[in-house]
């Protein structure tokens, strides 16, 4: 096999790898100030899965689809800082007995995340970074 | 560094063997670490004016890295910190490419004794100086410059 073939292989196996992949962050309840962990699949491409637990152990599961800042403004209860040069997504997790956490999360274009801010129904507040 | 591989190389191309090869490794991996800079500030609570102290610890892409933190009360906290891109220098001939980030906006997060968590937001500029407003799970509130 020519070097081009190695090369062009070895970069589709990379790309395949990198969107393949898991990003952890930590989950913090801005009241109790305990902490968790959360991952991210495929965190650099527009959507993906969402897995992780509360700080007080319950699993949860859920998916996260980018959006617009502009739209991440207006339609989150809570949202971190957002630029013009930062990307924002939203999540929308079930953590069980009908308790659901929904994040607003900001990253750079086509890289991993960067920071979050989560609230549940109850207005318990969670930060998130990675 | 630099220099010294700058002149062997120039001094004699026709025998570039592994010592020229050494000094360029070398010099990329001294400019790498050099990139990973720390930044020293400090901490205001708003309501008494006590002052702590804080360090940034910049990862050498100087996007994200770890906090530490002693706080007035003798407490110590660790934590990360993760930014995105505010301010931006775009390359004229591809503008989809960010060429520099001339400021980035950033948000850390210090955990300190007895499920005490500190979150601060913040801005910065390229050289990694910054300033901003620090909020903690008990209500209080500190400015925060480094």
């Amino acid at each position: 096999m020519n070097t081009p073939k190695v090369l062009l292989w070895t970069g589709l196996v990379f790309s395949f790898a990198g969107c393949m992949g898991t990003q952890s962050g930590h989950l913090y309840n801005m009241k109790t100030g305990q902490a968790s962990t959360i991952q991210m699949e495929s965190p650099e491409t527009s959507n993906g899965k969402v897995k992780g637990t509360l700080p007080d152990g319950v699993a949860c599961e859920g998916q996260f689809s980018e959006i617009s800042t502009e739209n991440a403004r207006k339609t989150t209860t809570v949202s971190p800082m957002l630029t013009e040069n930062s990307v924002a997504s939203v999540a929308v997790l079930n953590c069980g007995a009908g308790k659901v956490l929904q994040c607003t999360l900001a990253r750079r274009q086509w890289r991993e995340f960067s920071y979050g801010e989560c609230q549940d129904q109850q207005g318990s507040q969670y930060s998130l970074v990675f | 560094m630099l220099p010294i591989g700058v002149e062997l190389y120039g001094a004699k191309p026709e025998k570039e063997g592994i010592m020229p090869r050494l000094l360029t490794l070398l010099s990329a991996a001294a400019t790498l670490i050099g990139c990973s800079a720390t930044h020293q500030g400090y901490l205001l609570k708003t309501d008494t004016g006590q002052r702590s102290t804080v360090i940034f610890h910049d990862n050498p892409t100087g996007k994200h890295g770890s906090v530490e933190a002693v706080l007035a009360n003798g407490e110590r906290c660790q934590g990360q910190f993760n930014t995105v891109p505010d301010q931006v220098t775009r390359n004229w001939e591809d503008p989809s490419d960010i060429e520099r980030e001339d400021t980035q906006v950033g948000v850390a997060v210090f955990q300190c004794a007895d499920s005490h968590v500190l979150k601060c937001d913040f801005s910065r500029a390229y050289e990694g100086n910054g300033s901003g407003h620090c909020l903690d799970n008990l209500g209080q509130k500190y400015g925060l410059n480094f």
